[in-house]
């Protein structure tokens, strides 16, 4: 055995009990899943940064990663966006309020909320990817004194499928942050409604001119199809490869680095990610 | 250090018992030998170069209970058996796989299951002499630095006995009576032994430019050359000494409020390993998947632990049903002449 193992003890690998307290179930087949930790202590102390994620199991059905979607700022309930797509999240959607399941984690590197200190930030969120960006934007307000203008830019197929639809309408109004929405359509009954663009997620750059690219970092979550035209918009914007966040997907089975299933090139999207940044993701093959 | 005559070879296998149960490398039919129990010296098969599994079977087991859940309890541990093993005739190459096997379960988050098994695993090496599938030595692991708790180099009539842990010097003590003193000429006939290996390599190999060359040759022909051959059956995975993929399934008793949380192992050489729900598979092609084992084995054990994945066991080779040779793989990707294998 190797010296340095002396100093470990617990198992990384063996889930909590946690209550589902409650179900927003706003937008179909992606509802976010309030949860507590049974052990009270846990409860208190569990902590996380923005872009990190965890590992959910529905008892019998299996585990999945799911990034968390709650601000890590607030503690006291773990809120789970999860698309209904899989075995683990079908048997998630079955479950009802009072429900447990296991939860273990934090895992992954989160966002460099430290080195993002006093800069801009501009946010970019298509589809389910405004899961974990919402985290990331709320930890950002709440420590609202330490970075320079925030720019958040989020964008569904329609009012219905915008996440946290009520949340970021009403960011529109807040001084201490530009926030820019919108749905590719408006549904009859919510017309005259909807207070954001209509149009695709790329559209709202247009706003966007005016940024200090040397001092900005991006951070963007989104599907497949989202990165490949959004990127291109960042990096006509000026920003540094280096700067340009992301948060990737990946099969996993540990979510801490042994089961391999998760690797992009040499790397772990447990381990090194899932926050890549786009400099990593053009060195590394088969990224997005 | 310690010298053994091999005509006490027996009576020390006999000692080493005292310790723990005696394991090694035995004959089940003709040209398939595994590791497992063998109650004395003669029933160990010595002059066998690979075993058709390696040692990872006894630290992380091809199914294993990993928790049994209920709503009621919670996750909870299996009961951990408290027997040891004695493993002996494990070759260098094998013994570098568990050094390797040591890090990657300890790195960043350590695998208790893992250590539990390590710490009850005493490994007894044994030198060989190498065959047409083998190529440690290009890959630097034909000699066992760590790892071992004691080691025996074949130096003709006398085993040079080397020990690895402070378990070790207790087991030697047990047969303090049967070992003498190391001489000179015990030196030097180590030496000559380690000759005598070397030159039995068939294989010209540069290891040192493999994580360089794969990237690269990102884009070469090689990989797909390799994955019309492959038929994905995984057994390369399965018989290496390093792979410890894994995958983990629930399985639910009949009263549907508890069950067991299995861990197997996988192979990234299953269509389905880097499917994510919803249907999109990031690795579906066959010489992807075979790309990707060695970019992991190469290029990320080299990142993390300063090491290079793969140990020239030959196993893979020797067990391909498609004859996939990763030494001309090896050979064609760094640009070098392709050595013939038999097989």
């Amino acid at each position: 055995m190797l010296a340095e193992d002396f100093a470990v003890n617990s198992d990384p690998l063996k889930p909590h009990l946690a209550r589902l307290v409650h179900i927003d179930k706003s937008v179909k087949d992606r509802y976010v899943f309030h949860f507590r930790f049974e052990d009270p202590e846990l409860n208190e102390s569990f902590s996380y940064r923005p872009g990190q994620f965890v590992m959910l199991s529905v008892l019998g059905a299996g585990e999945a990663p799911i990034s968390l979607c709650s601000p890590a700022s607030r503690r006291g309930t773990i809120e789970l966006c999860v698309n209904r797509v899989g075995r683990v999240t079908n048997a998630l959607y079955r479950l009802r309020e009072n429900d447990l399941v296991g939860i273990r984690g934090p895992y992954g590197n989160g966002f460099p909320v430290e080195e993002m200190e006093g800069h801009d930030v501009l946010l970019v969120a298509g589809g389910i990817g405004a899961a974990p960006i919402r985290g990331l934007l709320w930890y950002l307000l709440d420590n609202r004194n330490k970075y320079g203008n925030i720019t958040f830019l989020c964008g569904s197929r329609s009012t219905k499928d915008m996440l946290f639809r009520e949340e970021f309408e009403s960011l529109l109004n807040r001084p201490d942050i530009r926030c820019l929405l919108a749905v590719e359509a408006v549904p009859e009954e919510d017309e005259g409604k909807w207070p954001g663009d209509v149009g695709m997620v790329t559209d709202l750059f247009k706003y966007v001119k005016e940024i200090d690219a040397e001092r900005t970092y991006a951070a963007v979550c989104g599907p497949p199809v989202f990165y490949k035209f959004v990127l291109r918009h960042l990096v006509d914007l000026n920003i540094d490869k280096d700067r340009i966040l992301m948060s990737l997907e990946r099969r996993m089975k540990c979510g801490v680095g042994k089961c391999a299933h998760c690797m992009i090139g040499d790397k772990y999207t447990c381990i090194h990610g899932p926050i890549f940044t786009y400099w990593d993701a053009m060195k590394l093959p088969e990224m997005i | 250090m310690r010298i053994l005559p091999k005509k006490y070879a027996a009576q020390f296998y006999k000692n080493l018992g005292v310790f723990g149960e005696l394991h090694g490398p035995v004959q089940v039919k003709p040209g398939l030998v595994v590791f497992g129990p063998a109650a004395s010296f003669s029933d160990l098969a010595l002059d066998q170069v690979r075993t058709l599994l390696p040692v990872k079977k006894y630290l992380f087991p091809p199914k294993e209970e990993q928790y049994r859940f209920s709503t009621r309890e919670g996750f909870v541990e299996p009961e951990v058996e408290e027997k040891r093993t004695v493993l002996f005739g494990v070759h260098p190459c094998d013994i570098n796989a568990v050094a390797l096997l040591d890090r990657v379960t300890s790195w960043k988050y350590p695998d208790p299951k893992y250590r539990a098994r390590r710490q009850r695993l005493i490994i007894v090496g044994v030198d060989c002499i190498p065959d047409e599938y083998c190529f440690c030595l290009p890959m630097g692991s034909h000699t066992a630095d760590e790892g071992f708790d004691l080691f025996l180099t074949d130096i003709g009539e006398e085993y040079f006995v080397q020990v690895g842990s402070s378990l070790g010097e207790r087991m030697l003590r047990e047969s303090w009576d049967l070992v003498k003193q190391v001489e000179q000429e015990h030196i030097e006939a180590f030496h000559q032994r380690a000759e005598e290996r070397q030159k039995a390599f068939r294989h010209d190999l540069d290891a040192h430019r493999l994580a360089q060359a794969i990237l690269v040759g990102f884009s070469s022909p090689v990989w797909d050359e390799v994955g019309k051959k492959c038929l994905s059956c995984g057994s390369c995975a399965a018989t290496c000494p390093t792979c410890c993929c894994y995958d983990v399934l629930d399985e639910v008793n009949l009263d549907l409020k508890s069950g067991v949380r299995i861990r197997r192992w996988d192979d990234c050489m299953q269509p389905e390993f880097a499917l994510v729900a919803g249907g999109h598979n990031f690795r579906a092609e066959r010489s992807t998947r075979f790309k990707m084992r060695f970019m992991h084995k190469i290029n990320s054990f080299k990142a993390e632990f300063q090491r290079l994945g793969c140990v020239g066991c030959g196993r893979c080779i020797a067990g391909c049903p498609a004859d996939i040779n990763v030494i001309e793989v090896f050979q064609k990707i760094t640009g070098k002449k392709v050595t013939s294998v038999a097989g």
